[in-house]
């Protein structure tokens, strides 16, 4: 692949991986403010608040396998590289299942009750 | 001569490693970043640690407040009731802390380079937390997560 291409695919999963953690730090501001504000009217958000947090996590982490998946493009004969991104989908599959798990009460494969 | 075969060993040295920092000049992960990208990742990685150091907050807090109540109560309810309530405010403390340790940790893969190590380490907070999640569920709820309300059945 030439260089330029190489090169503005480089930057396209940096611009990616901050847009990722921009989303994810401005999801926990807002869910943490929100959650204490309604702490501070006496409302007990505390489940609305862990699946706001849980929701954010499942985000963030789907942008940023996405711009893993384009990095393969570019290092895709760097073994390692390969098996990071193989981590990352493992941890971000298996925290969404929990995640689901927890707020629906059933797994991602079970039918809805 | 022993001088020559030193000078020598120095000259390949450093050719070796100017080799090297041009291989890391033509790897794309490691083109010169601009000034603001720079930026851009300075500030992530303190927004992960604040977000890391509230979570510790969250924990030490939760538990301050657990404790409190703990002794609070001490004389309204049973010992038992006591007990078990102080037990779920702790692990519901310890759940919350973790839950935004996780996230903490999301956005440090990406400031820092990203490892076996670094990712390790993210897998097993996720492993922790959930393992916590479940039993919390299984004290208050009394059943697992993924089994369903004996209660809830009855009445469908």
């Amino acid at each position: 692949m030439p260089d330029v291409v190489h090169q503005n695919l480089a930057l396209l999963t940096q611009l990616l991986d901050i847009a990722g953690a921009a989303f994810l730090v401005l999801g926990f501001i807002i869910s943490t403010a929100r959650y204490l504000i309604a702490y501070f009217q006496q409302r007990d958000a505390l489940g609305d608040y862990r699946q706001a947090l849980g929701r954010v996590v499942i985000i963030g982490l789907e942008v940023l396998v996405a711009s893993t998946i384009i990095k393969t493009i570019t290092l895709a004969e760097n073994l390692e590289s390969l098996s990071l991104l193989a981590i990352m989908i493992i941890i971000r599959t298996v925290l969404g299942w929990t995640i689901s798990l927890e707020t629906g009460g059933r797994w991602p494969w079970q039918s809805t009750r | 001569m022993y001088d020559a075969v030193l000078y020598q060993n120095f000259d390949i040295n450093c050719s070796s490693t100017y080799n090297e920092l041009q291989d890391s000049y033509a790897d794309p992960d490691h083109i010169k970043k601009n000034n603001m990208t720079e930026q851009i990742l300075e500030f992530l990685e303190k927004a992960g640690l604040i977000i890391t150091v509230f979570a510790v907050l969250v924990i030490v807090i939760g538990f301050a407040r657990a404790t409190v109540r703990y002794f609070l109560r001490l004389r309204k309810l049973s010992p038992e009731e006591n007990f078990s309530t102080f037990k779920i405010a702790l692990g519901t403390a310890l759940l919350l802390g973790l839950e935004i340790l996780v996230l903490a940790d999301v956005i440090e893969t990406i400031t820092v380079e990203s490892t076996y190590e670094s990712l390790a380490g993210l897998a097993f907070i996720v492993v922790l937390r959930t393992g916590v999640s479940w039993t919390l569920a299984l004290e208050t709820e009394g059943h697992w997560p993924w089994q369903e309300d004996a209660e809830e059945h009855g009445h469908a």
